[in-house]
Formats: C-alpha cells, structure tokens, sequence
C-alpha cells in the first residue's frame, strides 16, 4: 500500500505522461473528416440521440425478429412533403425547429455561411431565406413565439419568424444557459452565475439576481426555478422576476433535475459516485420537500415523470443489473419494479409508458403503465410520437422509418429514407431530416 | 507562420498536459488517447478563431471535461475512432499505485475528480481553477478537501496529508 496520497498522485501524472498521443497532423486530419462527412456525422448522432431520449447507439443491421412483439408490419409510403431544399453542399452543421405551423432550419455550408430557412411545415413551400457569413457551427435553434433563435458557438442571434430579418444578436459563454419565455429571455451567466432576463427583441434587461449565483435554471410552465450555488431552489414569476418561493430541499441537489407536476425531483449523492444516492421531491408551490426514495448500493442512471404524481427511476442494482423503479410521489409507495436491458443508461417517459435504453443497450424497452414489458427494439433511434407511439429509424444510416402504437401495438413500416447527417425534428404528422446534400420533409400520415 | 504550423505548435506544447488531464478524469489510458484526439480535432476546426483566444488551452479541457462526462458523446468519440483512423500505440501498464489510485478515483463524484486533476496534476492554483470552472475559490477548496478524504477512504489507510488550499 503506498505511503502517501501526493505521492500517488504524483505518479498518475507520470502514468499520464507515458500516454502515446497520435500526434497533431492526425488531430488536424481527424477535424477536417468531422467538417466533413463522417466526423460531422458522429456529432450529429450524439445530438440525435439526446434529443429523442433514449436509443441504442448500436450500429447493426434491423431485424423485426429481434422484437419481442412482432406484428407483421403494415406498409405504407413515406410521402415527401414539397421539394428537397439544396444545402450548398455537405452542410457540416444542422439545427432545425418546429413552431406555429413552420419549420426552421439553420446550417452552415462548406463555404463558411449560415443559411437559415422557413418553410411551411403543411406544404413544405420554402417561406423565406436569410444568409449571412458565420464563424463555427450551428449548436442550438429555437421556434420562440416572436422570434426564431439560432446560436452558431458563442454567437446568439434572433431573426423575425415572418421574414427572417434579424432582429439583434449577442454573444454567450459556452456554458451559459438560456431559457426563452415568450417574449423575456432569462439568461445563467456560467462565470459567475448571475441570472439576467431580457426582452427578448430589444434585449433590454427586464429583472436580474445578482444576490443568488445560479448553479442551474429550469423552467416549468411561467416559472423560473434557479438552483443556487449554495443549494436552495428559488422559485420565481419568469416574466417579472418576482420571487415566489425559496425552498431549501431535502438533499443538496445532484446533476439531474425532472420537473413535473408542479415539482422539482433531483438525485442526491451522499459522498461519491457510488454511494446510495437518494431522490428528493420538492413541490414548487408548497415549498415542501423530502426524500421519495432510497436508492440502497445502487448506482443512479436517470428518471422521468412516468405519469401523475409518477417518477421512474433508473438505475443499476447491487448485481450491476439495471432497473427500473416506478414511485408514487405522493406516498412514496413503490408501484413496480423491472429489469432494464443491460447496459441501459438512458430513460424516458411520455404519459405512463417508459423508454429504456440508452449507448450500449442491445435493445430498447417499452414498459407500459404496469410495468410490463409491451414491445422490444433493436431500432438505433427510438423516440415518442405523442404519447401513444413511437418512432423508429436507424440512428443516421438509410433505412425503414416505422411507427409502433402502443394500444393495439400495431407496427407500421412507412418507408425507407436515405442516410442523414443530422438530427431529425418530427411531429405528429412530419418528419424533417438533413440529408448528405439537402433537408427533406416527409408525411408521417400518408 | 502558417495555421498549421501554428496549430501544430500548440499541440506540441499542451498536448502532455491535456493528456494528464484526461487521464485524471477518466483513469483510462486509451480513452485519454481518445478524448485529447478528439479535443484537438474540434480545435482544429475552429483553429482560425480559437487561437484568438485568450487562453484556447481552457477551452481544450472544457471539451475533454464535457466529452469524459457526457456517456453519449464519449461512446461517439470511441466508435469515430474505431472508423476513421488507426490508435495510437498502447500505453505501458500502469503501475499498482496507478490502478489502485485510478479506481479510487472512480468513485468520486466528476467535479472532484476535475478539480483534482487540474490541481495535482495541472498545478493549477485554487482562484485558478474557480475561474476555469466559474465557480468560487471556497467551492474550489470544499472540492480539493472532500476529493482528498474520499481518495483516502476509497484507498483504505493511507495516510493523507492534511492541506490547506489557499488561494494561490
């Protein structure tokens, strides 16, 4: 056993130092194929991914007998919606977002602009385009009620949504959030964790905390909920800044937050990443907050709010095998517990059903309101349409799109759509995607 | 000067101690490989406006502390590698003190490990570290000391040194 703790240390940095690196000309080599096709495609698979909730980052071929319900597929065509719009080339970064009846997509060409489009989500007709130079990639894109945002790295920029004109622009840190609330925008300062709200067109400055460093914003509903530096959670009126409530929660705060049903539920870890962690609810109105559940040895993955007064909870138990672990907030009563399939890191809920899956997991897993298992897919990318569906593709390869509803469990293969280099935007009754040289829109509907 | 030769220049001279970073934050020798590769792959194609910045070796450690952290990036960085370019040679094994101080590490919380490593093995100062992580220098200390009596814990007895972390 060593003698000293320096000394151990002392010796990990000389470990690290025997660490062969492949050298410069490769890392260069190793960003020119991110701008370009593979590389941009990798960054946009994690991108994908996080965005839908939970899919097994597994690159295999589909097999429909994989599934543990396997219902002959109904086919149907996968109708294109309007003309594919010309990218200029690959477009080595893509961000899209539905709103009001449009979807908006920006991206950034091989010559270095930013192209950023309107088209009707109904006809797929092109409304209008703006092009502008731009220095990196499209990160974020938000549909805000009077404006469309897009972030290019640390440049935020608001554009009219009937026109495109821009509007102002400003610039961020890498780590600051943003959280848009009609027409204030409420923004974290990572430096120093000051909380600013603006208007969002003229950028006039509407509230600010400077007393309360913010670790983390939330939003639920009109309210902001700044978890501070020191562990409290303030509640407040987003659009005036009016505190409404300061709750000091059970257990210092973890990474995770949910926000539902007018509560905040966060993971606490005692000590370390291996210790018992513990999840704490706290009601945002009544300020009341208390530990729901206990998670013994086991290692905490994720949750989500899988119905009223519902929290399911991931993890891995004392075997390494993960589970899932459904709540009542209220009484704190255990309703059910299931296996996950193994190596799931990921979860989510819409209504009472639950995802699990996640990078690594063979499989991803419907649990219904129950807790039983209603259907099993190897699909690479698995995310909710409605609350009563799900849509399946492969995460960025050419293949099927199909539908599974969930109350008679019918499978519906709707058509194949090429490779894409981005994350997808779909809604009740379209599908957006990037493809290598364009964005396409297809009927989810027929 | 051209780009490249600057870029390269960069490389050369904080790779190592990108390299210690990653390495303290995931005690895996081929996945620091990994994560430095990738670090610098990303700079690379921003090089034009990162070598503008005031300190682009933050930055670098900012991406290798999200890519180490977020387990859905961190499977894509592997899975491009495995694609697109050959690895680099292995490391030599570590040694015993490494393994069992490496798996120690492991069940500190991200943050400590962070803090750790850029003060151990970094040697960068407290109010250094509080401005990297836009955090205070007592947030700072509270991480080294409970990073320091968990490694201690997790170690069995190992006699740890007290120490004080001032603002340095």
């Amino acid at each position: 056993m060593p003698a000293d703790l320096d000394e151990l240390l002392t010796g990990l940095g000389r470990a690290a130092d025997t660490i062969p690196l492949a050298g410069a000309e490769q890392a260069r080599r190793r960003g020119r194929q991110r701008t370009h096709r593979q590389a941009a495609f990798s960054a946009a698979l994690a991108v994908c991914l996080v965005a839908v909730g939970v899919g097994a980052v597994v690159s295999r071929p589909r097999h429909d007998a994989d599934r543990t319900i396997s219902p002959t597929p109904s086919s149907r065509v996968l109708t294109e919606v309007g003309s594919p719009v010309d990218t200029g080339g690959p477009a080595s970064s893509v961000g899209q977002a539905v709103g009001d009846g449009k979807l908006f997509s920006a991206w950034t060409t091989p010559g270095g602009e930013m192209r950023l489009n309107a088209a009707d989500l109904h006809t797929g007709a092109v409304l209008w385009t703006f092009t502008e130079q731009a220095a990196g990639a499209v990160t974020d894109v938000r549909a805000l009620p009077d404006a469309v945002m897009v972030r290019v790295e640390r440049s935020v920029a608001f554009y009219d949504p009937a026109t495109g004109s821009p509007i102002r622009r400003f610039r961020v840190g890498d780590a600051d959030e943003l959280i848009s609330y009609g027409k204030v925008m409420v923004r974290r300062w990572a430096s120093n964790g000051e909380v600013v709200a603006s208007d969002v067109r003229t950028g006039q400055p509407v509230w600010s905390d400077t007393a309360n460093p913010a670790a983390r914003l939330l939003a639920d509903g009109d309210r902001l909920i700044q978890v501070t530096e020191a562990g409290k959670i303030l509640v407040r009126d987003a659009a005036k800044g009016t505190l409404l409530r300061t709750i000091t929660p059970a257990g210092p705060p973890g990474t995770q937050y949910v926000v539902a049903g007018g509560r905040l539920f966060t993971e606490t870890i005692p000590c370390c990443d291996t210790a018992a962690y513990r999840v704490v609810s706290s009601d945002l109105t009544t300020g009341k907050s208390e530990v729901i559940l206990s998670g013994g040895p086991a290692k905490f993955a994720g949750m989500d709010a899988c119905g009223t007064n519902r929290i399911c909870v991931l993890d891995a138990g004392p075997a390494g095998a993960g589970r899932v672990t459904a709540v009542d907030v209220v009484s704190h009563r255990q309703l059910w517990r299931k296996a996950a399939p193994d190596n799931a890191s990921a979860i989510s809920a819409s209504g009472e059903n639950v995802l699990v899956g996640g990078p690594g997991a063979e499989t991803v897993l419907l649990l219904a309101a129950d807790g039983s298992s209603a259907f099993r897919t190897p699909d690479t990318s698995v995310g909710w349409l409605g609350t009563d569906a799900l849509l399946m593709m492969p995460a960025t390869a050419a293949g099927s799109v199909m539908t599974f509803r969930i109350p008679d469990r019918q499978l519906t293969r709707l058509g194949d759509i090429p490779r894409r280099i981005g994350p997808c935007v779909n809604t009740a009754d379209r599908l957006a995607c990037p493809t290598d040289d364009s964005l396409r829109l297809w009927s989810l509907t027929g | 000067m051209t780009a490249t030769d600057d870029f390269d220049d960069f490389y050369r001279d904080t790779s190592r101690r990108l390299a210690r970073y990653a390495y303290g934050l995931t005690g895996d020798a081929t996945e620091a490989q990994d994560l430095v590769q990738e670090a610098y792959a990303r700079a690379w194609q921003r090089w034009r406006r990162l070598a503008g910045y005031e300190n682009p070796e933050a930055w670098l450690r900012l991406v290798v502390s999200r890519l180490a952290t977020d387990r859905w990036r961190q499977l894509g960085v592997r899975r491009s590698r495995l694609r697109n370019a050959p690895a680099p040679p292995p490391a030599p094994p570590p040694s015993e003190n490494t393994v069992l101080l490496v798996k120690a590490m492991q069940t500190l919380p991200a943050i400590h490990r962070r803090a750790l490593a850029l003060h151990y093995l970094l040697d960068r100062s407290v109010s250094e570290i509080a401005a990297e992580t836009g955090t205070s220098t007592g947030t700072v200390k509270s991480w080294l000391s409970r990073g320091r009596a968990g490694l201690a814990a997790a170690l069995g007895p190992v006699p740890a040194k007290e120490e004080s972390h001032d603002a340095r």
